[in-house]
């Protein structure tokens, strides 16, 4: 069922899928333009502006459904909702992870960087953190509230992030709140043995996004369209 | 008797502005089942419960026995459903449409969609942006019926079509359901489709199951009635279902006509109630009576 | 007196689809019926009317001035409801009228608010939050405000429930009748014109086929229903149309032709039987039965 949801969406949407397609060709075209030392600088930036725009794929094909009135033909199809919201994560994961490899080859053959920045680049959680804040966190939102949804999750999710900035810079001072910046210098120092930060890094945002996803079912079964 | 295909059991459904109260319904093989009432009555919530678009908040629906609700996805399989103003991605074509749909359906028979898209006058080729309301409304159609599903579920087949095409759809419906396993659920504000081929008729006021009927039962319950002013004697208007004045005369629905043959002797006018009447005067109600 | 509004010849290509010389009076006081499949012409035949689209050739009147030659001056004395009004869904139906005002010389205020009152819109609601029935109402009352001496109704009772349907040509009926003005309506509810038109025209494949007083039309065809012996009477070999059913043959024939044999039904046709049988082959229909 999965193949022919994802069938469906390619034909359906072709439009918005080979607009995302072009776009780690672009970036390409970016990157060699630029020479020197901001060349790999510039590289990890457009690879994470990239992600980012990918990450929300999901979220743009279900508000598209939305837009078009064809959300009410996907629910009706012999398709348990369950697995709706499956086709939604795994488009956003293989989009990633298609977008990920091709621009990584790319970036290799083309300006042949030192083995150490391969494979930094190639070992980071990066991806999987960019997935989890941006596709898996506001998908139940998106499902639930569409459009508005998905500003609402992203302006929580600032203000959330303006609030640790707030309490880490101005915490000890105003709030006489300490433990933030301890917390902080932890999270950055990363103070923790290295099976701890495997953890950290790969394992928490895994265990988060699979938590969002049952959220999202749990959602989506509940949504009256 | 055929059995029972479809069963609505104390379905409750509350919304702010809106509530549909604990409605029952059966529906057996072989019987169209028009579904009648005014807009906001709860007819689209109706078809949207059964096919679960929309959650109820009590209640059971049944299809052949199982619940809907469990089995959803896979009975789904076996019902086919034209929503109320159909609309799909406008940049491509017929064609490319089905094909994305038909793929989820076993049963899907592309010799006989091929025919319904000639019978209907579309081309595969013709993008969906192109078309009119009435003709997105036979694409969704063709869908529908090029397979053999048990079930059809129409939310307001006809409205922007012609009476042609209207009642050839109609026979075709009829023709579907010769072999009595399947059964037909349409709702429509035509009443004049419904005294054609329809067998059962359904009325929701209200968010409640006024009656539901067949047309024979139906035809021998309802007596229009039609009179002066001066036979609204205080307290008669309990005895109708439903009262229109003008400054003329009055209107009514009742269901004991024998009884109110006696009562005015002549003096009013009783005649067999067509759909219309029954829809429009029970509509009203006797509030204006009052 | 010279007719509210008259076509002659009036033709107009659009690709593979066109008009064909239609000649047609639209007469004061009364309501003109104007029935067709999807396609056969009916939205052109308006934005010819409305100056949308520039016919080919023809004549076109409004009490007897040229439409062509004035245009901007002359329709502004038609008043136009379309099926879906397109109209700004904030404003409350007071703000439409000021919003509508400046485009009609012969506004008239005092008769809109006469209006809104008489429909009881409610005012203090916004457009787009009116029932459907309440948004054609408001439609017509803007439509009416500025005096037109042509109304023209695109399909106004299409989206609307019996009961809405059924009020809003009982208020059609009045402002008619009380102002003597003209209408043409069209419809796919081939039963409202039997409640309420006075003339009816019936358009097919962009041309003309049928058109004159309703009663007239009625009382000149008859439906009669018999078995296949029919076909060779004189009565079936003047029939203009019928088809093959599960009781027999049904053939619509000019009446008076010459007397029914016997065991035959013979019944005056409905409108809905005019524009469904008419034209419609019963070479088609015996090649079926062989």
């Amino acid at each position: 069922m999965l193949r022919s949801l994802l069938l469906r969406d390619l034909a359906l949407h072709r439009r918005v899928l080979i607009t995302a397609a072009i776009l780690p060709f672009l970036l390409l075209i970016l990157v060699v333009t630029v020479q020197g030392q901001e060349a790999k600088d510039m590289a990890t930036a457009l690879w994470i502006l990239g992600l980012l725009v990918l990450a929300v794929l999901p979220h743009s094909l279900h508000l598209r459904e939305d837009r078009l009135g064809t959300l009410i033909g996907l629910l009706t199809l012999p398709v348990a909702r369950r697995e709706v919201v499956r086709l939604r994560f795994l488009e956003g994961f293989l989009a990633s992870l298609a977008f990920t490899t091709v621009y990584l080859t790319a970036w290799i053959v083309l300006r042949h960087p030192p083995r150490q920045e391969v494979l930094e680049l190639v070992s980071t959680s990066a991806p999987l953190w960019l997935l989890l804040v941006f596709m898996a966190y506001p998908m139940p939102f998106v499902l639930r509230w569409g459009g508005k949804g998905l500003l609402g999750a992203l302006g929580l999710l600032m203000a959330g992030f303006f609030l640790y900035v707030f309490l880490v810079m101005f915490g000890p001072r105003v709030l006489h709140v300490t433990w933030v910046a301890a917390f902080d210098g932890w999270l950055r120092h990363a103070a923790f043995p290295t099976y701890l930060s495997l953890g950290f890094t790969w394992g928490l945002p895994l265990l988060l996004g699979l938590t969002f996803y049952g959220v999202s079912c749990w959602t989506l079964e509940r949504v009256d369209a | 008797m055929p059995e029972t295909l479809l069963a609505f059991r104390g379905v409750t459904k509350r919304w702010p502005a809106f509530q549909l109260e604990a409605t029952d319904l059966d529906l057996p093989g072989g019987l169209i089942l028009g579904l009648m009432g005014a807009n906001g009555a709860g007819k689209t919530t109706l078809l949207k419960l059964l096919m679960g678009l929309v959650q109820p908040d009590g209640g059971v629906i049944q299809f052949k026995g199982m619940d809907l609700r469990e089995g959803g996805a896979e009975l789904r399989r076996r019902i086919a459903y034209v929503p109320d103003e159909p609309r799909f991605v406008p940049e491509l074509r017929l064609r490319a449409l089905k094909e994305a749909q038909a793929r989820f359906y076993p049963d899907w028979d592309e010799a006989r969609w091929k025919g319904l898209m000639a019978d209907f006058g579309l081309d595969p080729a013709q993008k969906a942006g192109q078309l009119s309301l009435g003709m997105r409304t036979k694409f969704a159609l063709s869908l529908a019926l090029a397979r053999s599903a048990e079930l059809l579920v129409l939310d307001e087949p006809t409205t922007g079509l012609d009476p042609v095409f209207r009642r050839e759809l109609l026979q075709r419906l009829s023709a579907e359901i010769q072999d009595e396993r399947r059964a037909i659920l349409f709702s429509t504000h035509i009443t004049s489709d419904l005294e054609q081929r329809v067998d059962r008729v359904a009325f929701l006021r209200d968010g409640r199951l006024a009656f539901c009927q067949d047309q024979d039962a139906l035809r021998d319950t309802w007596v229009l009635v039609k009179g002066g002013l001066d036979l609204l004697e205080p307290g008669i208007a309990g005895t109708f279902r439903g009262l229109r004045t003008t400054p003329f005369g009055f209107e009514a629905l009742a269901e004991d006509g024998e009884g109110l043959r006696r009562r005015f002797e002549g003096r009013a006018l009783l005649e067999r109630a067509s759909l219309e009447d029954i829809v429009v005067l029970m509509g009203k109600g006797t509030a204006h009576a009052a | 007196m010279s007719p509210a509004l008259e076509l002659q010849g009036l033709s107009k290509r659009l690709g593979a689809f066109a008009l064909h010389r239609l000649d047609l009076a639209v007469p004061q006081g009364g309501i003109t019926g104007l029935v067709g499949a999807n396609g056969a012409g009916k939205s052109t035949l308006f934005k010819l009317i409305l100056g949308l689209l520039e016919p080919d050739e023809g004549i076109l009147r409004l009490s007897g001035e040229d439409l062509r030659a004035h245009g901007p001056r002359l329709r502004a004395r038609i008043g136009f409801v379309q099926e879906s009004p397109t109209l700004p869904g904030q404003l409350r139906v007071p703000e439409l009228g000021r919003f509508v005002a400046p485009f009609y010389p012969t506004w008239d205020d005092a008769e809109f608010r006469r209006l809104i009152e008489g429909f009881s819109l409610p005012l203090k609601t916004s457009f787009a939050k009116l029932s459907q029935g309440n948004r054609m109402k408001a439609a017509l009352s803007l439509a009416l405000a500025h005096r037109p001496d042509l109304l023209l109704l695109d399909e106004p009772t299409s989206g609307l429930d019996p009961l809405a349907r059924r009020e809003f040509l009982d208020l059609l009926l009045e402002v008619v009748q009380e102002e003597h003005r003209a209408v043409l309506f069209s419809t796919h509810i081939t039963s409202d014109l039997d409640r309420i038109a006075d003339h009816v025209a019936f358009l097919k494949a962009g041309r003309l086929v049928l058109s004159g007083a309703k009663d007239d039309l009625i009382e000149g065809w008859q439906v009669v229903k018999g078995g296949e012996e029919l076909l060779d009477t004189p009565l079936g070999r003047a029939a203009r149309g019928g088809q093959r059913t599960d009781l027999g043959l049904e053939l619509l024939c000019p009446a008076g032709t010459s007397a029914p044999p016997e065991g035959t039904l013979v019944a005056r046709p409905r409108l809905e039987d005019l524009v469904y049988l008419l034209d419609r082959p019963l070479e088609e229909a015996v090649a079926c039965s062989r």
